[in-house]
């Protein structure tokens, strides 16, 4: 195991052993009980949205020690997790094939990779059969794939081997001389999993047993196997298994089966979206944003309260405080007869935003620290949040061992935390002016340059909003309208390489019009503190023209600011559906 | 060294995508071919479509087995994969025969190559992998340290190795050594060690051992981002070790100037380790020392 010395170490989950797991992983708000249902799910998030870390909580390895420690075991559900990002799935030789040939050969390797966690796990489980089963079992199994299974083993162990003994034959196969090589011998997933739950069910463990398979990083799958595994998501009885595919948001596979039929929503399986919406201190992000980090404040012995751990500046809080004051003036002369709520309303909206205004043309950036602030920066993503307080913790840790190598770090200077967060976002803004064509692939250096303009564009319409727009200025989210096919192709492309660099997010909302849902794009948050903007606020979209966005990205030109531009209001009600 | 080879046939492979960009290049060849009475072929492989140049390559080498006593394969403007598959097809039909790189006077400054795609693993050379090994990748790095990362996103391993070119040649200290050792610095599953992709054995020694000590333990994936040579030696190692993988990452737009000038030529047996021995070569295509250029 690992040992954490800074608490908000971000590790890869699959890096994580299951007590790891445990100790970090937050049930509430993060769908874990949805995860638990016997239906199909999908998962889709981006890179650090919590989707690896959900499965591997609900595998087996990880519940035994769950339920260890609640004293509740049982065989009702059995989360087998599936990885996908491994060499095998990477490997192309199907493309050498018929198409017959790669769907059956595509088939093979992702069955024999569910066949192998499958055995694995339920080797793991102690009694899991009675001698007499083992036998029976592996006498019956043995004669349906029509291979002797290793005698001197478990059942379960036999079939991992015959797994592995399986796989690299076929790969010698298919490496093998000169010619494209076809594996005659492929399994699929009837012949090798269904019937192996039909004959595990009939033992006295399993008989009632829910087998969910935790397939993780679908995206890296290859179409053919994407359509066979969308074929087994079709079938109707859910009693023996499920299928939890967790599943990048941008090369989100498509819902088409080895037939050409289709898969839908909330018909043959559930799709959560594991990038939340809203940070604000009470939506679900908030909530959970605040248990993750008090779990691992926690696991240091540190006793305070993330808003306690990362202070906000006193020198902001005394500005802010004076903003709200002279806003809540302000306010009382527009509305002399209230209501309260309004003035309350006009205070939250525009309090921020005086701060923002009234500050000097040549001051330096604001203070920006707090942990409402670092939750706002993740704009709704995990890493996003742990990968600052990292930074912060290591920084401010190296400055107190400088002065007192014993003491213990009581909270987060809010000097660092500001120092962090603005070298945080030059290095996002690094990624957008250079980087971009080689850490996307397919990304080119025309594109590159277009999403540059776009940004930097949207930067500065966002700072004109902030400073003189009457009725929205913390706006920092847009849709696009008038998009024809044409625009689309165009603009589209920049979009989806923006979001695969995690520079744009893009997110699902109430439309203006007769209450229809529309997609909406968030820029990173942290993309503002270098441009001196306010990374809170969250409750308007700016609608652009698609033509202007097209401008903007391909001509660099500015987008046309109107004082009271069109907005789109978030409804109370979406909010509180959140 | 056409002459000095006894060269009958000259096959030239290009890229009909970039078709344009080596035209000269080509006309160039057959000219010198046809003043040398060398038969000349030239063969078109489609870049953007592996599986056709894949099947050109193989119908190429099957083609002409029985035709070829001797190969002599120029890898100096070659992309990896190319070199990789058509010395797996050499080797499989038993056609022995030299490689030969120039190196070049120097690199352009400023960028080589620029675009890439996803990387893949090259077909029939992917390894032998197995269920519940962790991934360890091995990347030779070259001047690009994002290519390296880029890498390292994709195969998302539990165990990076970085083989990092030694020598002050082309700048390569200030441009790749000392550069990814900062940029990875302090990433605990990440650990490096230096390696001369120009010494005679183009860092193959060094590159086995670290691999003999991983295999069986990690499903292994190789790269070659750094001195051409080194790919040579990575297929070495997969000689030796069929369960190792070759990957290779395609870029979408290469630097016309992306080198200039012919420096020193290097050459050895295709399947073996360099030999310089037997006649002595030119001074031109002496092995280099490193840390001598």
């Amino acid at each position: 195991m690992k040992s954490f010395q800074n608490p908000f170490e971000y590790d890869a989950a699959t890096s994580l052993s299951p007590d790891q797991i445990l100790d970090f992983y937050i049930e509430d708000y993060s769908f874990s009980r949805f995860l638990q249902s016997t239906r199909n799910v999908f998962l889709v998030g981006e890179r650090g949205s919590g989707k690896t870390m959900a499965l591997l909580y609900n595998s087996f390895a990880v519940q035994v020690k769950r339920s260890a420690s609640t004293a509740t075991q049982s065989h009702h559900r059995l989360g087998i997790y599936v990885p996908c990002n491994t060499p095998l799935t990477h490997r192309r030789e199907y493309e050498l094939l018929n198409e017959f040939q790669s769907a059956v050969v595509s088939e093979h390797f992702l069955v024999l990779a569910i066949l192998f966690s499958l055995a694995d796990t339920l080797d793991k489980i102690p009694d899991g059969l009675t001698a007499s089963e083992d036998k029976t079992l592996a006498e019956h199994y043995g004669y349906l794939l029509d291979t002797k299974l290793h005698a001197d083993v478990s059942f379960f162990k036999s079939i991992a081997m015959f797994a592995q003994r399986e796989i690299t034959h076929t790969q010698q196969v298919l490496n093998a001389g000169t010619a494209e090589h076809f594996y005659p011998k492929a399994l699929t997933f009837s012949s090798a999993i269904m019937s192996l739950f039909d004959l595990i069910r009939r033992t006295k463990t399993f008989s009632s047993t829910h087998f969910m398979l935790l397939i993780d990083d679908a995206h890296y799958l290859n179409p053919l196997q994407i359509r066979a595994l969308n074929s087994w998501i079709a079938y109707r009885d859910h009693s023996q298994f499920s299928f939890k595919v967790a599943c990048a948001k941008v090369e989100q596979p498509d819902f088409v089966t080895a037939t050409g039929g289709s898969i839908l929503e909330g018909h043959d399986f559930a799709l959560i979206d594991m990038e939340q919406p809203y940070q604000f201190e009470t939506s679900s992000f908030g909530r959970m944003a605040r248990q993750i980090v008090q779990r691992r404040l926690d696991r240091i012995g540190i006793t305070k309260s993330p808003d306690n751990f990362f202070p906000v500046s006193a020198e902001l809080q005394n500005d802010l405080e004076k903003c709200e004051r002279v806003v809540e003036e302000r306010a009382r002369l527009l509305y002399p007869n209230g209501p309260a709520k309004k003035i309350r309303d006009y205070v939250y909206k525009y309090a921020r935003v005086e701060y923002f205004r009234s500050r000097s043309s040549k001051a330096n950036r604001p203070q920006y620290s707090g942990f409402e602030t670092i939750t706002y920066l993740s704009t709704g993503i995990i890493r996003n949040l742990l990968e600052p307080c990292y930074w912060m913790y290591d920084k401010a840790k190296s400055l107190q061992n400088e002065a007192d190598s014993t003491g213990e770090l009581a909270f987060i200077p809010p000097t660092v935390q500001r120092e962090i967060i603005l070298q945080r976002s030059d290095r996002l803004w690094e990624t957008v002016q250079e980087k971009l064509p080689k850490i996307v692939s397919g990304c080119s250096q025309i594109e590159a340059r277009r999403i540059r303009n776009l940004f930097d564009n949207l930067s500065t319409l966002f700072r004109e909003r902030m400073l003189r727009h009457k009725s929205e200025p913390r706006a920092n989210s847009f849709t696009i309208s008038g998009l024809t096919p044409e625009l689309e192709k165009q603009i589209f492309p920049l979009l989806r390489i923006a979001m695969r660099a995690q520079l744009l997010y893009v997110r699902s909302g109430v439309a203006k019009d007769e209450g229809k849902r529309e997609n909406y794009y968030v820029p990173n948050r942290m993309l503002w503190p270098a441009r001196g903007l306010d990374p809170q606020g969250q409750h308007a979209r700016v609608s652009l023209k698609a033509r202007d966005v097209l401008s903007a990205a391909f001509q660099n030109k500015s987008f046309p600011f109107v004082e009271s531009a069109s907005l789109i209001p978030c409804s109370d009600l979406e909010l509180f559906q959140d | 060294m056409l002459a000095e080879e006894q060269v009958r046939h000259a096959y030239v492979f290009y890229y009909e995508e970039f078709a344009k960009r080596t035209e000269k290049a080509r006309s160039s060849v057959a000219r010198l071919c046809s003043r040398a009475r060398i038969k000349i072929e030239i063969l078109p492989l489609k870049y953007e479509n592996p599986v056709q140049s894949w099947t050109a390559a193989r119908n190429f080498c099957e083609g002409r087995r029985t035709q070829i006593r001797h190969v002599l394969l120029d890898i100096s403007t070659m992309p990896r994969d190319l070199i990789w598959i058509l010395l797996s097809f050499f080797r499989e039909l038993n056609v022995h025969g030299t490689y030969v790189y120039n190196m070049p006077k120097g690199y352009h400054s400023k960028w080589l190559s620029r675009d890439p795609g996803d990387p893949r693993l090259i077909y029939k050379l992917g390894g032998e992998s197995k269920f519940g090994l962790k991934t360890v990748l091995l990347v030779v790095t070259g001047f690009d340290l994002e290519r390296a990362q880029q890498l390292i996103d994709f195969f998302d391993p539990t165990e990076t190795i970085l083989a990092v070119q030694s020598g002050p040649q082309y700048d390569n200290l200030r441009m790749n050594a000392s550069r990814h050792r900062e940029f990875f610095r302090g990433s605990p599953d990440i650990t490096s060690f230096d390696v001369d992709a120009y010494s005679s054995d183009h860092g193959y020694s060094k590159l086995q051992k670290a691999i003999a000590a991983r295999v069986g333990n990690g499903n292994i994936v190789m790269a070659s981002l750094g001195p051409k040579l080194s790919a040579m030696a990575l297929f070495r190692i997969h000689m030796s070790h069929p369960q190792v993988g070759l990957t290779y990452t395609p870029s979408k737009d290469y630097n016309l100037k992306y080198s200039h000038g012919i420096g020193n030529t290097i050459r050895g047996d295709l399947f073996c380790a360099p030999s310089y021995s037997g006649s002595p070569l030119p001074s031109s295509t002496k092995p280099l020392v490193p840390g001598k250029l």
